[in-house]
């Protein structure tokens, strides 16, 4: 369980990376979205001891920030960008951070490293330098990797970025399976991936935490505020580009979702918000606030 | 321990993975083996193995600095400088396990620079002859260096690395390496004269000074210097790995924030400890020099005082080395009465580094006042008609710094077994107020070097009888007199009639090598003795052939003392020739040198005369020596001698000296050249050689005009004087 009080950050030019941020992961997925600079990989830094932050209190399974040592032990960790020696091996690499684990013995890390090469489908490559490797073979690595030793939190950055849809069904299996009597942190700009997995949700902007609930709740921000009309293609092109949330064609025109607090033309209807339009009118009325 | 060995198989593995970086120690490896294998196939003493190790560690090294300083900004920008390794950072090790583990891996590849250097350099120095524990001793130290400098090179760079976030840092990192090599050395230590920031230098092997360049008076001589700089370096290393370990625990949380604190904070005391006994090494040396400046009693060079000088008729001079390096010394004069009729006050000349406890006068103790080297000793009486006995007795350690650009860098040392106490610094009193040390010239206010009067030709000494006695040294000790006794850590030294210039040589590991039938014993360093005994040989058939004619030579010759450094030109000091490998450039002829200087002694004023043969045909004769032996024992045409310019001694003063040979200013040289030619064809050689040992028994020794003044019972030969003699023998019959 990880509890986050007034957590704040500014960096040395003096904006708030993250202001009065509080919240608590229990076990299970937790969600993470926000928009880009919402804080959330600052936050997730913060959570993986690589940033102090400048107040507020963090404690990891009980454990306080002042002591990260400790915390680095229980963690599991994949950043946003990353990267590894392409001169290694993937098995070569995953021995690597075993060891650097503490997984001192060598048949135990063998078939922890067998293990999480299969579930991240890599074992035929998995003798083959890291060089060869694709954009979405790294990122399963790197996502081996931060599993590697089942640590008891698990923080991920933008796991599912560079995936092909296939593999990302896969993770997302993957981390569900993982999170049970653990605590995942996962931040992504892909709402599906939060559809599918997290019972939690947060959602940052500006450095702030602007929602911290359920998904439900994120789905009903968005009640009364969704709205659906058909349209010609002359008619679409004058509407307000902000307040389209997505468009689909059909046989009379186009079919257009707006998001707004007033119907956004005559013709248009009251529609059943989905996560993703929550998430923008949420968004929206933070930008307006 | 496990992750800190994983992470070093995994550093090894980057590195060695690396084409460029596997290949360059066997490439080195490669250079320096051809170079030694060169080096040991050749004759030349410039070129023994000790010397091309030397050379090629000056360059080499300092170029294996650059990959050095690369790999050590590239092991920490690699990953944990980098964003996106961030991972890394969020794996339970701690930096400094990263740290350690990075440097260990980094010095261990350069290692491997180290370790082919030294497995070769003694394979094949032990091959050549060399004594094993000599071999090792400077295997050792070449190696030691290495490591070393390796050391604070890695070190400095993965501190620019951990500071540096950006790319620049490489340009940093060439800039800081080619300011702690070239720069350094140029500018700083041999421009600015700057020596303390010797110790900042990078690699030590140094381009510009032959502190180290030669097996004798190097290693051994300055192992203070070494000892101290290296421990300052070794702490210096630590503060900047501490400093790194610092600034990459602010990349990310830590508890051992205060910790990195306290050991910055303790490798900074300690490297301030460490600088102390460096520091204050060269602040005593320096001291040395502005106490001198300020002395009212030391002259400007342009100004200089004419000595006051008187004879001494004998000296007994009695040296005790310490265990600690302190000198304590004894030196007995005996004065003639007439030298000091009148006198007031007795001066002496003596070096400020030794204090004097005791002055005795007739045994009586004598009241004296100093100045710097200037001894004034109050007499008492007329002493009754009779000789002035003196006796004084002092003590001092001797490590002589000199600063000027000209000079050698120490002037005089007596460190263990390593010695130069040469006359002219006065390590025994010398007559009259003498100016040992001159300051840079009047115009240069205020003056800012201190030089040796003996460079500016201010001493004089004056002719007598010398005993010396030394003990307590751990190696024999040469000198220009007569040996009269050596046992260990003693020995025993007398000549009469002789200038009283005396000097002691000595160094570890020096060899003295006889030859059946040859009365001359060469002393040399380990690696100079390949190249040394053929030209031994040589000087041998040189030898023989004059001793077949000419009578006993005039010097008195018997020991050629051969070093790598330490003497500016081939030089006779009563029966010691001194000559160093450093300022020979003609090697083929170094024997002939040597002979030179056996059949006719000092010839230090051969550069000096005006060229006046009318006056003086001392020159040209003795030339004629060598002109009959390049033509009867080699058959040389005057062309092939023209064409060998250079390396036949003394030939030039016939043939050459005013330019081209046939140059209308030397028409008594050309036509004494072919008045000999002449008679050897016509098979007057005996002859020709009955004229030059006619000379020969007046004196053909050109000691220096002033300094040598008392040397000076030749007669100079006029040019009428060679013609009447020519006439008389060679119309005899």
């Amino acid at each position: 369980m990880i509890t986050i009080e007034h957590l704040s950050k500014t960096y040395r030019k003096g904006a708030w990376a993250l202001l009065d941020v509080s919240l608590q992961l229990d076990k299970g997925m937790t969600g993470l979205l926000g928009p880009n600079g919402a804080g959330k990989t600052t936050l997730m830094r913060i959570l993986a001891t690589l940033l102090t932050p400048t107040s507020g209190q963090v404690r990891v399974n009980g454990i306080s920030l002042g002591r990260p040592e400790e915390i680095r032990q229980m963690i599991g960790y994949l950043p946003q960008h990353f990267h590894i020696y392409p001169q290694l091996t993937g098995r070569d690499y995953l021995d690597y951070v075993a060891s650097m684990k503490g997984i001192s013995d060598r048949n135990a890390r063998f078939k922890e490293i067998s293990r999480l090469l299969e579930m991240v489908n890599l074992q035929e490559k998995a003798d083959k330098k890291v060089r060869t490797y694709s954009g979405g073979m790294k990122q399963r690595l790197g996502i081996a990797q931060a599993l590697l030793g089942s640590p008891d939190i698990l923080i991920v950055d933008e796991p599912t970025s560079g995936l092909d849809p296939q593999e990302r069904v896969r993770f997302r299996n993957v981390l569900t399976r993982f999170s049970i009597d653990r605590t995942v942190l996962l931040s992504t700009h892909i709402v599906a991936d939060i559809e599918s997995n997290c019972r939690h949700i947060a959602v940052m902007n500006k450095g702030r935490l602007v929602m911290n609930g359920s998904l439900a709740e994120l789905k009903a921000c968005g009640k009364g505020q969704v709205w659906e009309a058909v349209m010609s293609p002359d008619e679409f092109t004058l509407m307000d580009p902000l307040t389209v949330v997505s468009t689909r064609t059909v046989p009379e025109g186009v079919l257009c979702r707006f998001i707004g607090q007033t119907s956004p033309a005559p013709e248009a209807f009251p529609a059943d918000p989905t996560l993703e339009d929550g998430y923008l009118a949420l968004l929206r009325r933070d930008r307006y606030a | 321990m496990h992750k800190w060995w994983r992470h070093s198989i995994l550093e090894l593995r980057l590195l060695f993975g690396n084409p460029l970086f596997a290949s360059l120690p066997v490439i080195y490896a490669i250079l320096f083996i051809v170079m030694m294998l060169q080096a040991a196939s050749s004759n030349a003493p410039n070129h023994n193995l000790f010397t091309a190790a030397y050379s090629f560690h000056m360059l080499g090294h300092t170029m294996t600095l650059g990959p050095a300083m690369l790999i050590g900004i590239l092991s920490i920008r690699r990953d944990v400088c980098r964003r996106s390794f961030e991972w890394n950072h969020s794996l339970p090790v701690s930096f400094f396990t990263l740290l350690t583990s990075k440097y260990a891996v980094s010095l261990l590849y350069f290692s491997l620079f180290t370790l082919s250097t030294s497995v070769i350099f003694y394979i094949l120095s032990v091959s050549q002859g060399i004594a094993g524990y000599v071999a090792i001793m400077h295997t050792m130290q070449f190696a030691l260096q290495y490591e070393v400098s390796y050391m604070v090179t890695l070190a400095l760079a993965m501190l620019l690395g951990a500071s540096i976030p950006n790319r620049i840092v490489y340009l940093i990192g060439f800039c800081a390496w080619m300011f702690g090599t070239f720069f350094m050395e140029i500018y700083i230590i041999s421009e600015l004269r700057w020596m303390p920031a010797q110790v900042f230098h990078l690699n030590q092997f140094f381009l510009q000074s032959t502190r180290y360049e030669y097996e004798n008076w190097g290693y051994g001589l300055f192992s203070k210097d070494i000892n101290t700089s290296r421990w300052f370096v070794l702490a210096f290393t630590f503060l900047l790995l501490t400093v790194c370990l610092f600034l990459l625990n602010r990349k990310r949380s830590t508890m051992l924030r205060k910790a990195g604190w306290f050991a910055m904070l303790g490798a900074a005391v300690i490297t301030i400890a460490a600088a102390v006994p460096y520091g204050a090494l060269w602040a005593d040396r320096y001291a040395q020099i502005d106490a001198r400046l300020v002395d009212p009693s030391l002259s400007y060079i342009d100004d200089a005082e004419d000595a006051f000088f008187y004879r001494v008729s004998s000296y007994d001079i009695k040296v005790k080395r310490l265990p600690n390096d302190e000198l304590r010394m004894t030196a007995k004069l005996t004065i003639p009465a007439a030298e000091i009729k009148d006198m007031k006050q007795l001066p002496l000349t003596l070096n400020r580094m030794f204090k004097l406890e005791r002055v005795q006068l007739q045994g009586i103790d004598a009241r004296y006042s100093r100045q710097g080297d200037r001894i004034s000793v109050r007499m008492v009486g007329d002493g009754g008609g009779e000789d002035m006995q003196a006796e004084l007795e002092y003590r001092g350690k001797v490590m002589d710094f000199m600063d000027g650009y000209s000079n050698d860098e120490f002037a005089a040392y007596s460190v263990g077994p390593e010695v130069k106490l040469e006359g002219h610094l006065a390590w025994y009193p010398l007559p009259g107020y003498q100016n040992v040390y001159l300051k840079s010239n009047n115009g240069d206010y205020p003056p800012k070097h201190i030089y040796l009067g003996f460079d500016y030709g201010q001493l004089r000494y004056s002719t007598g009888n010398i005993k010396l006695e030394v003990e307590g040294y751990p190696v024999p000790l040469f000198t220009g007199l007569k040996e009269l006794e050596r046992r260990p850590g003693y020995q025993r030294f007398e000549d009469n009639g002789i200038q009283q210039n005396i000097s002691l040589y000595g160094g570890r590991f020096w060899k003295e090598l006889r030859q059946p039938d040859l009365p001359i014993t060469i002393v040399t360093t380990p690696y100079l003795e390949k190249a040394v005994l053929p030209i031994q040989r040589e000087l041998k058939v040189k030898y023989d052939y004059f001793s077949k004619w000419a009578p006993e030579f005039n010097s008195n010759a018997a020991k050629i003392l051969y070093l790598g450094q330490g003497f500016r030109y081939t030089r006779v000091d009563n029966r010691v020739i001194l000559s160093s490998n450093q300022y020979t450039y003609n090697f083929k002829n170094l024997s002939g040198e040597w002979m030179n200087s056996i059949l006719f002694g000092n010839q230090d004023g051969f550069y000096y005369y005006d060229e006046q043969p009318e006056r003086d045909m001392r020159g040209k004769i003795a030339s004629l020596f060598w002109y009959v032996y390049y033509v009867e024992e080699k058959g040389l045409s005057d062309k092939q001698l023209r064409a060998a310019y250079g390396n036949l001694r003394s030939v030039q003063q016939l043939l050459f000296k005013s330019g081209r040979g046939d140059d209308p200013q030397n028409r008594i040289g050309i036509s004494m050249a072919r008045q000999v030619r002449k008679a050897l064809e016509e098979g007057k050689g005996s002859q020709v050689k009955e004229l030059l040992v006619h000379f020969y028994r007046q004196g053909l020794m050109l000691p220096y005009p002033k300094q040598d003044d008392p040397l000076h019972p030749e007669e100079p030969i006029s040019y009428k004087e060679w013609k009447q003699a020519w006439e008389s023998i060679m119309n005899a019959d």
